[in-house]
């Protein structure tokens, strides 16, 4: 079943066959997981979202047109069901009305470097609130515009433009402050 | 350029690069998930087959009701007669006949009509005794081949009436009859005013096409006096045998056509779930409470006579209980795997937990904070609330009795049902364990009871209270008591869940 191409993938689940359904899963658990742990408090919540997420593909898969990579569609889904959950646990709440004037404000190489594991990285991403991390994510790792991240959270530009900026300088105190507290 | 800016953004990109790569090294989720995912796409296509069902069962109903409407009122096998002066009886063929080609056909030298006046009247009857001239007309042997009609003395005094319960069908008949342009024009020769009780021609042939007229209840001769239509127009409107129409291959059409019911009707059980003792269970229940049933569904019955009747319909039931459940789970330090995000050790463990719906599989990931650490094989007493929902599908048979007062009414019911296990579902409310080093307990169901009884038989009495809003239309409240002849909980014997049921309900009929 590993070998199958996205194609065959597709035919078979909207066949119902149990074990295609079984190797698109199997095939994506991971990466989504990992997606999902980032929107995520802790490993049962992403879990929660994880299994909701591929319920929404299995259920919508009919709607995937190949014009993209499944991964892809299925990422978008998976975002889209864990964005919904951290509303319905009003997890995300837009800190700044407006928009914020963005400063381009470069850190400093030391504090840029000092970001080099995947384990920190996460450990900062979880120290951010829960709509810095959430406009940060889609941002910054998913690719999505301002316009973009506006209409799937139902805020303003300006609203994500000035959760980013916020996210950022947090995410940059946070970084100097591990730095200042390795250096010691 | 804002947007290029912050896409650019040295610290944003070097935490896509630090996050991406390391997606794949989070470690797998749970397996439970896995199962979840699938229990509910299970629930999903059930759903979708239920939708089918539905749509299927309304179909057949409403073409059923169509079909009962239409044909068994008692008018179907005649059609009605356009003229009023006859609307008490003799009726004329469904099947259009037109004027042109009658009169081209009155016209054609070879026709042998002799009276231009019934030209335009394609069925007439003027002499009873009269053959049929026309020998080319083939549609005729099917339209003029009633063997039998009776003719009885209508209340109202008007003419002739036959009685559809007396047509029967003339199986001598061939298809051709059922032409829907039966040209007859031509061999139409006899008139009202002409019409004798001595015309008879049972046999289906085109040259004798004779009336036979059995049994006549009265003297034709004083039937003549009680018409009291203008003279005129029934001369001028020659009358019309009965014809049947398409549907004459029906054997017998009955005068009274049992009336059908059709109800819906939704309401609240009780249901008291009698459990036997822990014979079955590793870890009794702490606390099990009476469950709540759902049940809502469709009926149809048929009247056997003014009191009687018999219904059946489909019915979909749930049971659903609350308790709260212990169980003994060993706990197994070598097991643990340590959550960097979350700051705590995970371990698992596999083990069934005893429901009133029998021995449901397990999993259960124990969250261990870290710091406080718990001794190997150590008995840990886990405490759930539970939810579960048990559901069915209701086939039941039932014979009932009722009777009206005006408005209002009484009935009693009774019969049997089956029941077909249709799905299983397990929810933990709530956790709790005795050992304050562990912060939580995540229990996931992986594998339902199996030993729940996929087919299961009760019986059933109840009464009702009707109130008839309309004509054809009644609400009915009642209750009903149920008890199980067979267990839901199949792996033991005797029993152990039996529903004893009561059915508090309303409902709205069609009759």
């Amino acid at each position: 079943m590993q070998h199958l191409s996205d194609y065959d993938l597709v035919s078979g689940v909207l066949r119902r066959d149990g074990k295609c359904e079984e190797a698109l899963y199997r095939r994506y658990q991971m990466r989504m997981f990992g997606v999902c742990l980032r929107y995520a408090c802790d490993r049962q919540e992403a879990e929660d979202m994880l299994q909701e997420g591929f319920i929404r593909v299995f259920a919508d898969l009919r709607d995937f047109r190949f014009e993209g990579s499944l991964e892809g569609w299925v990422r978008r889904v998976v975002v889209r069901v864990a964005l919904r959950f951290l509303k319905r646990k009003r997890a995300f709440i837009p800190l700044e009305p407006h928009g914020a004037d963005w400063e381009a404000e470069l850190p400093d190489e030391d504090v840029i470097s000092s970001l080099d594991s995947y384990g920190k990285a996460m450990d900062l991403m979880g120290q951010l609130p829960p709509g810095y991390r959430t406009v940060l994510n889609l941002y910054a790792v998913e690719g999505y515009a301002h316009e973009e991240i506006a209409g799937l959270l139902g805020i303003s530009v300006g609203t994500s433009k000035s959760q980013l900026f916020k996210a950022r300088q947090m995410l940059r105190g946070l970084l100097e402050k591990a730095l200042q507290k390795e250096s010691v | 350029m804002k947007q290029d800016l912050e896409h650019t953004d040295p610290l944003l990109l070097r935490l896509r690069q630090q996050i991406e790569p390391t997606e794949t090294d989070i470690g797998l989720p749970s397996p439970s998930v896995w199962h979840a995912i699938q229990a509910a796409n299970e629930r999903r296509r059930k759903r979708r087959r239920l939708a089918f069902c539905l749509l299927f069962v309304f179909l057949t109903l409403g073409g059923f009701t169509i079909y009962d409407l239409r044909f068994t009122n008692g008018t179907s096998g005649l059609a009605s007669v356009p003229n009023a002066a006859l609307k008490s009886g003799v009726q004329l063929p469904e099947a259009p006949v037109t004027l042109k080609k009658t009169k081209s056909e009155i016209q054609n030298p070879k026709s042998k009509t002799r009276n231009p006046k019934l030209a335009n009247f394609p069925t007439a009857a003027k002499n009873p005794k009269s053959e049929i001239r026309n020998p080319k007309s083939k549609a005729l042997a099917g339209g003029f081949t009633i063997d039998n009609v009776r003719f009885t003395n209508d209340a109202s005094g008007l003419a002739f009436k036959p009685t559809p319960d007396f047509v029967e069908a003339p199986s001598a008949i061939p298809k051709t009859a059922i032409n829907p342009k039966p040209d007859l024009s031509e061999t139409a020769t006899s008139e009202t005013r002409n019409l004798e009780p001595e015309i008879s021609n049972p046999k289906p042939e085109t040259r004798n096409s004779k009336f036979e007229v059995r049994n006549p209840k009265f003297n034709i001769q004083t039937l003549k006096s009680d018409i009291q239509h203008p003279t005129s127009d029934i001369q001028t409107r020659p009358l019309m045998v009965p014809v049947p129409s398409w549907d004459m291959d029906r054997p017998k059409i009955h005068k009274i056509p049992k009336p059908l019911t059709f109800a819906l009707r939704s309401g609240v059980l009780w249901t008291m779930l009698r459990t036997h003792g822990n014979d079955v269970t590793t870890v009794s229940p702490k606390r099990e409470r009476s469950a709540w049933t759902w049940q809502h569904g469709l009926a149809i019955g048929q009247r056997l006579n003014k009191h009687w009747y018999w219904e059946t319909g489909l019915q979909h039931t749930g049971h659903r209980l609350y308790a709260t459940r212990e169980v003994l789970l060993t706990f197994r330090s070598k097991q643990e795997r340590f959550n960097p995000v979350a700051q705590i050790y995970t371990g698992t463990i596999q083990q069934d937990l005893a429901t009133a719906f029998g021995e449901v599989e397990m999993r259960y990931d124990i969250n261990r904070v870290a710091g406080k650490p718990v001794r190997d094989q150590t008995p840990v007493k886990a405490s759930f609330e539970t939810d579960e929902l048990v559901r069915y599908w209701r086939l039941p048979v039932a014979l009932g009795y009722e009777t009206r007062i005006k408005d209002f009414g009484w009935g009693l019911y009774g019969g049997v049902g089956a029941n077909f296990l249709s799905g299983h579902r397990f929810d933990i409310v709530n956790t709790g364990t005795d050992i304050p080093a562990i912060r939580s307990i995540d229990a996931r169901m992986i594998k339902q009871a199996d030993e729940l009884t996929k087919v299961m038989l009760d019986m059933h009495l109840g009464g009702d209270v009707y109130w008839w809003i309309s004509r054809h239309c009644r609400l009915n409240i009642g209750l009903e008591g149920r008890q199980g002849l067979q267990s839901m909980y199949g792996s033991t014997e005797g029993g152990r869940t039996v529903p004893l049921a009561l059915w508090p309900h309303i409902g709205i009929g069609i009759h």
